[in-house]
């Protein structure tokens, strides 16, 4: 078998990467440096070793080109060897072989360094071990028209860089097989049990003879001259239950083989960890397989937002996303804004966690790519659908079900690929079982929600093209039957509607080496629907125009500059009628009545324009990004620049300082510059915020990420105490504290995490005014995570979580409206009170089931194991002389099946 | 713009119903356990520019040595500051020379029984002069009539006027309560409280014995009259907003103000057992919601009950009954 040696070879440099599922896990930090180096085994220049910070993991040999050879994957540790699918050559260009040296017999051997990126083309290439300057420059050329197939992990691809060795032989050795030997072929596949993925890198021998073959990235393998007879197949791998197997091989005939392989050890899985550079202070990127089974996420990914650092607790567990003291947080998918990140309760994201790749999260400090908000971002990376044949996903549980099924379109996805996802859910029919019969309200349509995702892929060249179209729907329709003695007003319907479709187009080009282009555009239609009764009634119907426009230029080895354009236009009408708006932070538990019903029916067109600048500057161990923002936004008729800096200090292999500090700027909510309930010229919210942190492994396993920060914020927008103004820019807020991730990555059987932060948020709603709690200002925020494997298919883990109880305002007395027969509540000091701690403890455990081609997941998983009653606000009598702790939902058993294929 | 949490507020107002279940229930607001304000009943309920005497009683129940304490506030901001009214300070304008007794746009009125008469063009130079202070200062000196005055007086600047009470027996629960004004445009018919027919318990038409632990059939019959149709408030506001703008020199297009037909909502209040359900309204869509039924208590004695009929414009009747209970 004849492999790439003759025309070079490959040996993968580093690798970020992390061992993992497939037990559900998690794995290592995206940002870890623990990556894995992959390097030449020094004794073949056909073998790569993969070695990992202790150097003993996996070995590899590349495929060639025809995919008839394969990688040799050697065991790792205690015989485990990581499932890595190394990047196998596509396209081989020939180099033009220096004439003169061809002329006088002369051979050499030119190694380059090849920067792969996730399409498998050669984005750069440098030499790492001259052959001589003409075959330096023939090798370079040939080099940068190579194509491979990307580097894959469970399906995955990801940028690498590798090096690759071009031989210069001057003569070839024809393998000749001896014509008096009776000969067949053998063709074969070799197939993860449970997935049918084909299984790359895996060594096929022909027991009593010499002839071995690796399998290819489809996992098939190839011996073109069997001796006729009787032979004996051996597959041994250390994480693989073996094949042996007997076939008859026939002169001149062909014999094809299939063999189902069942993973028997998994802690050299790897999950490859989209591998970004560290460029701001707090980034926690965490990847789909990582977060998927956390216990209380009910298997949805985006979930995990509420389990790192900084994150406030909501709630009831509703979706909003709150982090580090406060200032909106606004959701992306695919770096463009997405008006909400959860369905109803948050139960679910908005987006089908089957077609996530993984998920930003930045609490504060991040580049000016970003802007608009005051809070952190959330960002949602789709990945890319699976070229290597059609796969699909089914999900169900107690609250909805999903598909997914995707695949490439053509040979080799010539044509891209294309994955298509769509969820409901059915919880209005449990719900129909459990609500109480006699509570005055039937529903007509129970909260449901659907979501669905349409996404397709194409590589063209140095071209990516990246389409998504996507829809997202919530809808309630309740019937008030009995109105609520404490308003007898409400009756007739409660009706909520809240949905989005959207498309996306993203455009990279890479024109060469040293520059990308990036261009992304999203049109998006909203409509949001509330109305109780006829006295109040909320719809708005909006569209959304986003423009995303990136250059990433490297300007010389240690420096990058990018420039963008972040534009956002919003155009739509409203019809509103309530009573004096929607609530407000820092308002009294028992709204806001400050005024009587108003209605209004307005257009409106927002138009925000930005355009951005960050310089990243490489000097020695320092990395330091300075940048700056320009916002124009009409909504408060402004245009103001943000600087922005952050910068990383690694002083050792194990420790890394960080800090940051920027403006950043918020615009009001709609309705508070709206002419009927607001106030037309407010202006722009505006925060400082200040982090400095360390970054420290202690161990191969152990690490941990302290930040301290300060956000200091002016220009709020507050209420107005004036009988003609409503809101006013006076308000002024800080928060500060300590976020602590600890985090145990996966070992053998074992992961988990403590994310703690330490709190202080406050507000001044106008300048004569003390500070005051903000509503979610949470002292402490402890998070427990841990996840064991019992077995390589039996896992279990569980989540314990203790956040101080939120401030509320207590209400003092109350005043009888006799017109309206209702009371309405006296309020003390804004959120001059506490309610009790919140703790609870959540508890899943798995059970997979491999099947040749598939693979079935059960889980189980109890929220609230012991069924604390965790005070979520407090509700009163008819006249607030009595009350009594709302408490968040009861011990809660769910139950729910995946199977992927 | 940034998003919105109505998706959220809905997520929290559903949990919030499911988990409501697991709590514990707190006594129904009908069931009357000591002194309580039922209502205000004011005559005439809606109030034009030239009324004159205004009579105002309080429908309350067990009132053994009630105290009562009347007063006007000409302008609050309502519910968010407790109904406590302006200072003439905050709206820039001088006491003195608008007659106002105080600093403060609360003063009190006389009397101090239940009920109490008194003379709505004695307190409408306040009110007039403190809506004129920022209507003026809103709409520019030119532009202000009484009637825009009237109009815009509560909806559009968000302040209100009320009557506030303070009552109750020397050492019982003391009653705060507000009873806004309504001014309504002369050009509008005054609304007319409800009146009641008849209530039967049973079938009968007035007091009745009846075993403990029974149930009793209330119907209450009220004239068809007494749901009177009426301009539809919220386009009036369209209106009066319309008004503004055209006072401040725009010519935004008017609306035609609709027609409405009056809620009215039976509240049934009980010293003992309870009523089921407690609150009934006879609207377009419901029915007359003419029907209660009354769950007496196990132990014999004596229940007092209450039906109140309100309607949307301040209009308020009371009616009332004694059950003699009886061993079973």
């Amino acid at each position: 078998m004849t492999l790439l040696p003759d025309k070079g070879a490959v040996r993968l440099l580093s690798l970020a990467l992390a061992f993992s599922a497939p037990w559900p896990a998690m794995a290592q930090d995206a940002e870890d440096d623990e990556a894995i180096v992959i390097e030449d085994d020094g004794g073949d220049d056909e073998a790569i070793v993969v070695e990992g910070d202790d150097s003993e993991d996996a070995a590899a040999e590349i495929s060639d080109a025809d995919g008839a050879a394969g990688a040799e994957e050697s065991a790792s540790g205690e015989g485990d060897g990581p499932k890595l699918e190394p990047p196998t050559m596509l396209s081989f260009v020939e180099a033009e072989y220096p004439p003169e040296a061809l002329a006088a017999g002369q051979g050499a051997e030119v190694i380059m360094l090849l920067t792969l990126n996730e399409a498998g083309d050669v984005t750069e290439a440098t030499i790492s071990q001259s052959g001589g300057a003409e075959f330096d420059a023939a090798a370079l050329a040939a080099a940068r028209q190579f194509k491979f197939n990307p580097a894959k992990a469970d399906g995955k691809p990801f940028g690498v860089q590798i090096e690759y060795a071009y031989t210069f032989q001057p003569q070839v050795e024809e393998v000749v097989v001896p014509a008096d030997i009776e000969v067949g072929v053998l063709k074969g596949r070799l197939r993860m049990k449970g997935t049918g993925d084909g299984l790359a890198g895996l060594r096929v021998i022909i027991d009593g003879t010499e002839l071995e073959a690796y399998t290819d990235e489809d996992g098939r393998f190839l011996f073109e001259a069997v001796p006729a007879g009787e032979i004996r197949i051996l597959v041994e791998e250390p994480n693989f239950a073996g094949v042996d197997d007997d076939e008859t091989i026939k002169a001149g005939e062909e014999v094809n083989v299939e063999y189902f392989l069942e993973q028997t050890d998994f802690t050299g899985d790897i999950v490859i960890v989209g591998k970004r550079p560290k460029k701001v202070v707090a980034r926690r990127t965490l990847t789909i397989r990582e977060i998927r089974s956390l216990p209380g996420t009910s298997g949805d990914a985006l979930r995990v937002v509420q389990n790192v650092p900084g994150a406030a607790r909501i709630p009831f567990g509703a979706g909003d996303l709150v982090l580090r003291g406060g200032g909106q947080t606004q959701p992306y998918l695919n770096e463009m804004p997405i008006p909400q990140a959860f369905h109803f309760g948050g139960l679910r994201a908005t987006v089908n966690s089957d077609l996530i790749e993984d998920i930003d999260i930045i609490p504060g400090n991040y580049s000016p790519k970003y802007g608009r908000v005051n809070g952190g971002i959330v960002n949602v990376n789709l990945r890319r659908p699976k070229t290597d044949g059609v796969h699909g996903a089914v999900q169900a549980d107690i609250f909805d079900a999903s598909a997914l099924v995707e695949g490439p379109i053509g040979d080799d996805a010539k044509y891209g690929a294309v994955a298509v996802a769509f969820r409901r859910s059915y919880i209005d029919g449990v719900l129909a079982l459990v609500l109480p019969e006699d509570e005055g309200v039937s529903f007509r349509t129970l909260p449901r929600y659907y979501d669905g995702q349409i996404l397709y892929d194409l590589e063209v060249g140095k071209h990516q093209l990246k389409l998504l179209g996507y829809t997202s729907n919530d809808k309630l329709v309740a019937v008030i039957e009995e109105p609520p003695e404490e308003n007898p007003q409400v009756q007739g319907d409660a009706r909520f509607n809240v949905g989005f479709s959207g498309t996306q187009l993203e455009w990279k080009w890479t024109p060469t080496e040293d520059l990308t282009h990036t261009l992304k555009f999203q049109f998006q239609y909203n409509e949001v629907f509330a109305g109780v009764s006829d006295f109040f009634q909320f719809d708005l119907k909006f569209y959304d125009y986003y423009l995303r426009d990136e250059v990433e230029w490297s300007l010389a080895d240690n420096l990058t500059l990018r420039v963008g354009t972040d534009n956002y236009i919003q155009d739509g009408d409203y019809f509103v009628r309530g009573d004096g708006g929607p609530p407000k932070e820092g308002d009294p538990p028992e709204g806001n009545d400050r005024r009587e019903t108003i209605t209004t029916e307005r257009s409106f067109t927002f138009q925000n324009y930005a355009l951005w600048t960050e310089l990243e500057l490489q000097l020695g161990d320092f990395t330091l990004l300075p940048g700056a923002r320009v916002d124009h936004i009409t909504q408060t008729d402004q245009t103001v620049a943000q600087p922005r800096f952050t910068g990383r200090w690694a002083l050792n292999k194990s420790t890394t300082l960080k800090g940051g500090v920027g403006m950043f700027l918020e615009p009001p909510l709609a309705d508070e510059t709206d002419e009927a309930f607001g106030n037309p010229d407010l202006k722009l919210e505006r925060g400082i915020h200040y982090s400095v942190g360390v970054e420290h492994k202690f161990t191969d396993v152990i690490n941990a990420d302290v930040v301290f920060y300060y956000k200091d914020f002016d220009n709020l927008v507050s209420r107005d105490d004036r009988p003609d103004v409503a809101f006013n820019n006076d308000g002024v807020g800080r928060a500060y504290g300590m976020e602590l991730m600890l985090r145990h990555e996966l070992s053998e059987r074992f992961y988990g995490w403590i994310a703690y932060t330490l709190q202080v948020s406050e507000r001044k709603d106008s300048p004569g005014d003390d500070w005051r709690p903000f509503d979610l200002d949470q002292t402490h925020n402890l998070i427990l995570i841990g996840q064991y494997k019992l077995t390589p298919t039996w896992f279990i883990g569980t989540r314990w979580r203790y956040v101080t109880g939120n401030p509320i305002t207590p209400i003092t007395g109350s005043i009888y409206d006799s017109v309206n027969d209702s009371y309405v509540p006296v309020s003390g000091r804004v959120n001059s009170d506490r309610l009790d701690a919140f703790h609870q403890l959540d508890i899943r455990v798995d059970k997979i089931w491999n099947y040749d081609t598939w693979r079935l997941n059960a889980y189980f998983e109890l929220q609230n194991a012991y069924n604390r009653g965790n005070p979520e606000g407090i509700s009163y009598n008819y006249d607030y002389s009595q009350s009594q702790s709302l408490t968040g939902l009861p011990i809660i058993p769910s139950f729910g099946l995946r199977g992927e294929w | 713009m940034k998003r919105l949490n109505l998706s959220l507020l809905t997520s929290a107002a559903v949990l919030a119903a499911l988990t409501a279940g697991c709590q514990e229930e707190f006594d129904s607001k009908t069931i009357v356990d000591g002194y309580r304000v039922l209502g205000v009943q004011m005559d005439p309920p809606e109030l034009k520019g030239d009324t004159d005497e205004v009579t105002v009683r309080v429908l309350d129940v067990n009132t053994a040595g009630s105290e009562y304490s009347w007063s006007f506030c000409a302008i609050s901001a309502g519910a968010i500051t407790a109904y406590e009214c302006f200072d003439a300070d905050d709206l820039g304008i001088d006491p003195a020379a608008l007659g106002l007794p105080s600093d403060s746009l609360e003063f009190p009125l006389e009397g101090d029984g239940a009920e109490i008469t008194f003379d709505f063009q004695a307190v409408r130079g306040a009110l007039l002069a403190a809506f004129r202070a920022y209507v003026v200062d809103t709409c520019g000196p030119d532009n202000v009539t009484d009637t825009l005055l009237y109009r815009s007086e509560v909806q559009v600047f968000g302040a209100n006027s009320y009557l506030k009470l303070t009552s109750g027996p020397p050492s019982g629960r003391v009653i705060d309560t507000v009873h806004q004004l309504i001014i309504s445009d002369s050009e509008i018919p005054g609304n007319v409280a409800p009146t009641i027919d008849s209530l039967t318990l049973n079938g009968e038409a007035g007091d009745i014995t009846a075993p403990a632990g029974s149930s009793v059939e209330m119907v209450i019959t009220v004239p068809e009259s007494a749901r009177e149709t009426y301009p539809d408030y919220d386009a009036i506001e369209i209106q009066q907003q319309c008004d503004l703008d055209c006072a401040a020199g725009q010519t935004a297009g008017c609306v035609t103000v609709p027609q409405q037909t009056e809620r009215l909502t039976y509240t049934w209040f009980t010293t003992g057992g309870e009523t089921d359900p407690p609150v009934t309204i006879w609207n377009d869509t419901t029915g007359n919601g003419d029907t209660s039924v009354l769950n007496l208590p196990a132990e014999p004695g004596e229940v007092d009950l209450y039906v109140t009929v309100r309607d949307d414009r301040g209009g308020i009747e009371i009616i009332s009954r004694t059950i003699t209970v009886t061993a079973p």
